[in-house]
């Protein structure tokens, strides 16, 4: 499970630096045609719209990526902790149902990052960090995806509404890729605390089983 | 950050879909479009006639995201659109605009054909500015065989259209001689004609000098495999010059 776990949190963090340098493109083209529209459409319009569709299908790569990562996740939290407050397939839901998301986005970190604040002294640290960046990721996830909205219902173009949200686009591709090294480091800390655990019940065993040994003789 | 071998290999097929796809859609492929548009009276071009001249909707794409996303807008709008690729020299006259050239030479051959204001000083050239400058939303010189004939029947006072009883539209160029030259996207033309409940639609004969020039289908053979294949209630005319069309139109009865 932890190999599988790793393995799609590698490929997820290819695609979201792949996201990040992506969508920095997308917003340096945008204010190329703030700047001078006529250049714009001449030379950098087909560039734009192929940068557009290499963003869009890297960005579903992605997406499909982090919901399979996120629901590993969740089933190794599960398996540390029966008692763990969200299931893997819970926390999908929480993410994908509209509507339900918009509360269910924010307490899939949060509550992962109070179970890490109960799990030691190791982990804390990390929890800390999580729920740090929540608010970051929250909102400007939640104001991108408004913005995008708009963009496209929108009757008239309106370049300052692209510009604004090529420029989210950016910030919020940079916060997902933070809560993505968060929650990796926290899960991390997480197998170390257990490891420990496990090593010191190891050694508790053996100890107990010498101490037998010397009652027996 | 470690990757096994396998999981690089399974990364390197992630990355190259969006690559590939991107790739693909910029992927250079020049092709000329074509698809139907409109016929307007030559008293739009300011010559006082009662015939029309066809034109219909082109241009270049230059990759195959253009074309998709160019198919996409005539699907939403429910118009047939025809892609033919393009040769090199069509490519270089594209570049140079050369359309536009064709274009004042072609108006310039239709007052010359049609006779127009022979014996009056500076008349032509004043008819030359004036249809130039009306016709610079309209590219190619197809309309030049129906500004002649327009310009007749300005200087002859002749109403080919019977008071309106026939609706008469057409296309071909025009040469200093009269001769009705082949033109491009004869099948989008004939179709807008018949959308536009046009009677009589004159067009090159052309079926015996059109492969000494061009590749493909001549005009002529076209628009009689669309007579076939349509059966169009419009009088599909080919005409090999300016006065065998007058000839035919001063014939209707």
């Amino acid at each position: 499970m932890q190999a599988k776990v790793d393995s799609w949190g590698k490929f997820l963090f290819v695609f979201l630096i792949v996201g990040l340098a992506s969508s920095t493109v997308s917003f340096l083209l945008s204010l190329v045609e703030a700047w001078n529209e006529e250049f714009y459409e001449d030379f950098i319009l087909t560039i734009d719209i192929l940068v557009g569709v290499f963003t869009s299908i890297s960005a579903i790569i992605a997406t499909i990526l982090f919901l399979g990562w996120i629901y590993l996740v969740h089933k190794v939290y599960n398996e540390i902790s029966p008692n763990y407050p969200i299931t893997p397939g819970g926390a999908l839901c929480r993410i994908l149902i509209p509507f339900y998301n918009i509360v269910g986005l924010w307490t899939v970190y949060s509550n992962m990052s109070r179970f890490l604040i109960h799990q030691d002294s190791s982990t804390v640290r990390h929890a800390r960090r999580l729920r740090a960046f929540i608010p970051f990721y929250y909102f400007s996830h939640m104001i991108y995806s408004f913005l995008n909205r708009q963009l496209l219902m929108a009757e008239e173009y309106s370049i300052s509404l692209v510009l604004w949200t090529t420029g989210l686009e950016v910030i919020v591709s940079l916060f997902y890729l933070v809560m993505f090294v968060a929650v990796t480091s926290g899960l991390k800390a997480v197998r170390e605390h257990q490891q420990q655990l496990a090593l010191a019940e190891e050694v508790a065993a053996s100890e107990h089983a010498g101490d037998q040994l010397e009652i027996i003789k | 950050m470690k990757f096994t071998k396998k999981e690089k290999w399974v990364l390197a097929g992630l990355l190259a879909i969006p690559t590939l796809v991107t790739l693909l859609l910029g992927y250079p492929r020049y092709e000329s479009f074509y698809s139907t548009g409109d016929i307007v009276p030559v008293q739009n071009l300011g010559i006082d006639g009662n015939v029309y001249f066809t034109y219909i909707e082109g241009g270049v794409t230059n990759n195959n995201l253009q074309k998709f996303l160019l198919q996409m807008e005539f699907f939403g709008d429910d118009r047939p659109v025809r892609f033919q690729p393009m040769t090199p020299e069509e490519r270089e006259w594209e570049d140079e605009e050369i359309g536009d050239i064709f274009k004042e030479v072609v108006i310039s051959n239709a007052i010359e054909a049609s006779g127009y204001s022979e014996e009056v000083d500076r008349s032509q050239d004043e008819k030359y500015s004036r249809i130039l400058d009306k016709a610079a939303e309209y590219h190619g010189d197809s309309f030049g065989l129906m500004v002649a004939i327009g310009l007749v029947e300005e200087e002859t006072g002749t109403d080919f259209s019977r008071g309106g009883k026939y609706k008469i539209a057409g296309t071909g160029t025009m040469e200093f001689d009269g001769t009705v030259g082949s033109i491009d996207g004869i099948k989008e033309k004939l179709l807008t004609a018949e959308e536009h409940g046009v009677t009589h639609f004159l067009l090159p004969k052309d079926e015996e000098v059109y492969s000494l020039f061009y590749e493909g289908e001549s005009n002529q053979k076209e628009a009689e495999q669309y007579k076939l294949t349509v059966n169009p209630s419009m009088k599909i005319v080919p005409v090999e010059t300016l006065d065998e069309a007058l000839e035919y139109l001063s014939k209707l009865p």
